[in-house]
């Protein structure tokens, strides 16, 4: 339902999008992955007809975006990244006005997405200004719903909404999903990459992979060990040693927890407990194990390589 | 002070908009040098409860002194005493990182001598000397957040009140931001954080959970989901907070 | 079913517009206020009004007769002397002195002998309401002065006059008329409501993310920028109306030309400050350029190059050409000449011509530069 092949895009004459294919069938959920920058939002301007790619190719709901968009337009439901509905008017108005442009019957919302209506009915003549972020998302959506689009394309639309909206939100897109809607969603929170049923890691315009969730671990080169010391103010220290050691494939703190990547096969715990003994730690007192990586340590595995200037050696003597 | 080592002293801290209890009953303490998280849903109290700590919003009832001085009678004090930063507001994207640190520093009264000793330390530590003379607005949120920080540590503040600040970034971006707060921390800065991402509670020594504007838990983090029986931070807010979150309050909080 | 989605587009217009209930009130109330203000500081009440005189007939009796009868009313009182014709625009400028009575030599015999004798009454009509007031009064005292000489010499009092009075206005040789604030007052608000609220709403619907929305929805970009002149052209119709009906109900501003001409003058000149305002949001970001675009972009030349202020005709040759580019110059033009002269529309057809042009022109670039964003772009 939505094919993209190497599509680049430049903007302010720096580079925004460079050479992007995404592939997303019809009733999946496809997560775009990426900090602010990465060229989600251009990414979506693109597919939903407000920029033309410089290069490359997006054949949305069966329409090229570049030649038929006006019917690519009518196939889409389009959230953008800011919350882009009428703040003084009320939740029903908002939805009302939609409804007319896309000259549909109001009343449709409730067969298309009645679920998520029912939870914002009750604010029903409330200014949308005034509703909580969660809240002004599920009005959002039902905006973009009204012309039973099928392809819904969402630009961020949990950044910002507390983790029990946000959890209730992917419940609300995967239903859709089931319904068969092609879902196309941009997130910051790398934990919501575990809702899709494919995501796309995007950094500084390139993709850096493209997989399903489960397929993290086979993704990530060598293996990852989750390294806690019983005093997380010996942390400091550790990530220094880890740091220092060439077989290291990168270390940094997960919460109190240190996660070190060795990509060279063929390392074990003993490996890098020795090591840590060698430098004079007392390693009774930590704990060092191999875990799964998620697709933050995947995302970080592929981005260390990359990094310019971005780099901070805060803790080199 | 009344208790030794506490730079944060809450004591059964409420407030109230007309009917609605915003922040109801809070009592803690925060150690001097402790990463102290605060979690909850929008509209659990967060923000009402660090807009009282900063001595911007008076306490209905109840009290709570930062960093020696009570927020509701000496907020002048308390003021000069902290830092602030959040991801919706921090710098002027249309100065640069250098006019950005000095404008900060300016308001916080350092003069010339230390203003000029503490940037410069803000630059070697963060390698951003290059950056100086570049225009804030230009930069990649990353960099953005960084700068922020130092701008809000620029006065050496005691306590530094982080609200959501590392929103938006890569990952490895949020890892090294971390590293920065931790290092504050460890020359004895006490931190108070909220955020949305839980699995940064874990970067914590000890995490509140607000919801409808009470305390449902305060310990460390592993702690908490051990006695919850939570496989994950995400699993312990869930436990914690999904049978009362009224997730319709926040436009009270914010606008009041 | 194009009906369909306009008109839930004005209705949405509507609702913004009222739901902002300080900037709707602001809206009336700024208008009144100006109004009542210009018209309020244009008195029209004398009493014992400074004048000079100069007597070249060396105090001959009918001379002295007419200036006790002059001072009697305790309307004018006489507070300077003047000695020579030249000595006159310094009394002015001294400000103490509102009129000049000048009485040629021979007045007395003059009027005896001939039957007729000219007493010029010299005013500063820099403030024009003014001026014309006090001629009026001094005029029907001459008057009353002819009828009384009259009847001494058995005539009737409808008689030939023997003394003619003749008016010199000082310092206003266009004689700009003081009513000139209520056009001048209208060019203002149409350039607030029609071109600045224009420009700012649009630029908000940028700015929050809407128009993305609304691009991608089957709206055209004809409607919505339809749906905007429609909302925002009644408002400022209601609101010129307004200002018109004040202007000449309660201050008295008469209107000798067609009141369908200058409806249509009103309307082109609205029209065009939309179409200014559509043009300002395509090519700002925010609201905040948007405002200040309008300001002074819009605004202030209003307020300065329109003739409303400084007559265009004592500045350079190149703000005159700016002048000209300025739709409220020629609206206020067309109301001067409509209103004020009582020519007939045929007489105005230039005003009107050139605001017909900028609404059509400016009005079909904000379509063809929304039209333009409606495709992809590159």
């Amino acid at each position: 339902m939505i094919e993209a092949e190497g599509i680049s895009k430049t903007r302010g004459g720096t580079p925004a999008l460079d050479d992007v294919s995404l592939h997303v069938p019809q009733g999946t959920i496809h997560g775009l992955i990426g900090a602010d920058g990465a060229g989600k939002t251009t990414l979506f301007d693109i597919l939903v007809t407000l920029l033309r790619a410089d290069k490359g190719t997006a054949v949305v709901g069966g329409y090229d975006t570049a030649t038929r968009w006006r019917e690519v337009r009518k196939t889409v439901g389009y959230m953008p990244a800011a919350f882009s509905l009428y703040g003084d008017l009320s939740v029903r108005e908002n939805l009302e006005f939609f409804a007319r442009i896309y000259r549909q019957p109001v009343e449709n919302i409730v067969s298309l997405v009645g679920d998520i209506w029912r939870q914002i009915e009750p604010f029903a003549d409330r200014p949308a200004a005034k509703l909580s972020g969660g809240m002004k998302q599920k009005l959002a959506l039902c905006c973009a719903m009204i012309h039973d689009p099928a392809v819904l394309m969402l630009d961020e639309p949990t950044t910002g909404v507390d983790p029990t909206s946000r959890s209730e939100f992917w419940t609300a897109l995967r239903g859709l999903a089931d319904r068969g809607k092609t879902v196309l969603v941009s997130t910051s929170y790398m934990d919501e990459a575990a809702k899709c049923d494919c995501i796309t890691l995007l950094h500084r315009g390139t993709v850096l992979d493209t997989l399903a969730p489960g397929q993290v671990a086979g993704h990530y080169r060598g293996t990852l060990y989750e390294i806690g010391a019983a005093d997380t103010a010996h942390n400091t220290r550790l990530l220094r040693l880890l740091r220092g050691w060439s077989l290291s494939g990168g270390c940094y703190s997960f919460g109190d927890r240190i996660h070190l990547g060795m990509p060279l096969p063929g390392i074990r715990t003993e490996t890098v407990v020795s090591y840590l003994r060698g430098q004079g730690t007392d390693t009774s007192l930590i704990s060092v194990c191999p875990v799964r990586p998620t697709v933050e340590d995947l995302f970080i595995q592929l981005t260390s390589g990359a990094e310019t200037e971005d780099s901070l050696k805060a803790d080199n003597p | 002070m009344t208790q030794e080592g506490k730079n944060i002293i809450v004591q059964h801290l409420t407030r109230r908009f007309g009917d609605f209890t915003a922040v109801d009953d809070l009592t803690f303490g925060v150690e001097r040098g402790e990463v102290f998280g605060f979690l909850g849903a929008n509209g659990a109290g967060k923000t009402t409860a660090i807009r009282m700590l900063c001595g911007l919003l008076k306490p209905t009832s109840g009290r709570a002194e930062v960093a020696g001085y009570d927020v509701a009678r000496r907020p002048e004090q308390v003021k000069r005493r902290i830092g602030y930063m959040s991801q919706r507001f921090s710098l002027y994207d249309d100065l640069t990182v250098g006019e950005n640190l000095q404008l900060f520093g300016t308001i916080y009264g350092l003069r010339r001598a230390a203003l000029r000793e503490r940037t410069e330390e803000m630059y070697r530590k963060l390698e951003m000397e290059p950056l100086k003379n570049q225009l804030v607005g230009g930069l990649p949120p990353g960099w953005k957040q960084k700068i922020a920080l130092s701008a809000a540590m620029l006065h050496r503040p005691e306590v530094l009140f982080l609200d959501e600040p590392t929103g938006g970034v890569d990952p490895l971006g949020r890892r090294r931001f971390w590293e920065l707060i931790l290092d504050a921390a460890d020359e004895g800065t006490t931190i108070l954080v909220t955020t949305h991402y839980l699995d940064e509670a874990l970067y914590c020594n000890r995490t509140l959970i607000m919801a409808d504007g009470q305390m449902k838990a305060l310990d460390k983090p592993r702690t908490l989901m051990r006695e919850y029986g939570a496989r994950d931070m995400d699993d312990l807010f869930g436990k914690l907070t999904r049978s009362t979150a009224v997730p319709d309050t926040t436009a009270k909080e914010g606008e009041a | 079913m194009k009906n369909g989605s306009f008109s839930s587009f004005v209705a949405k217009e509507w609702r913004h517009i009222l739901r902002e209930r300080r900037t709707l009130v602001m809206l009336f109330a700024i208008p009144l206020a100006l109004v009542l203000l210009f018209g309020y500081v244009i008195s029209t009440d004398i009493d014992r009004t400074p004048i000079a005189v100069l007597d070249s007939s060396h105090g001959d009796p009918l001379t002295r007769r007419l200036l006790r009868k002059l001072t009697a009313a305790d309307q004018f009182r006489i507070v300077d002397e003047v000695r020579r014709e030249t000595d006159i625009d310094a009394a002015f400028k001294k400000g103490t002195v509102k009129m000049v009575v000048v009485i040629p030599s021979g007045f007395g015999s003059d009027a005896r002998r001939y039957g007729g004798a000219q007493v010029q009454l010299v005013t500063d009509a820099s403030d024009l309401n003014v001026a014309t007031t006090i001629i009026g009064y001094a005029s029907g005292i001459v008057a009353d002065l002819n009828a009384e000489l009259n009847a001494a010499q058995g005539l009737s009092p409808a008689a030939d006059a023997p003394l003619r009075i003749n008016v010199r206005m000082m310092y206003n040789p266009e004689l700009k008329s003081a009513y000139m604030f209520v056009p001048g007052v209208i060019a203002m608000i149409v350039m607030i409501v029609a071109a600045m609220m224009t420009s700012v709403t649009l630029a908000r619907e940028k700015e929050t993310g809407t128009l993305r929305l609304l691009t991608v929805s089957p709206l055209k970009a004809r409607t919505i920028v339809l749906g905007k002149v429609v909302p925002y052209f009644a408002l400022t119709a209601v609101n010129t109306a307004l200002i018109m009906l004040l202007g000449t109900l309660v201050f008295g501003m008469p209107c000798y030309g067609s009141v369908w001409g200058v409806a249509l003058l009103c309307s082109l000149f609205i029209l065009s400050a939309i179409g200014l305002g559509i043009l300002i949001s395509s090519l700002v970001k925010t609201q905040q350029s948007a405002l200040t675009s309008s300001l002074l972009g819009l605004l202030l030349p209003t307020m300065l190059l329109s003739g409303f202020i400084f007559p265009p005709a004592n500045m350079p040759v190149v703000l005159q050409w700016i002048c000209q580019a300025v739709p409220a110059t020629w609206f206020i033009e067309g109301v001067k000449g409509l209103m004020l002269k009582g020519q007939p529309v045929t007489d105005v057809w230039l005003p009107l011509t050139v605001l017909g042009g900028m609404t059509v022109l400016l009005i079909g670039l904000a379509l063809w530069m929304f039209s333009r964003r409606e495709r992809p772009q590159p």
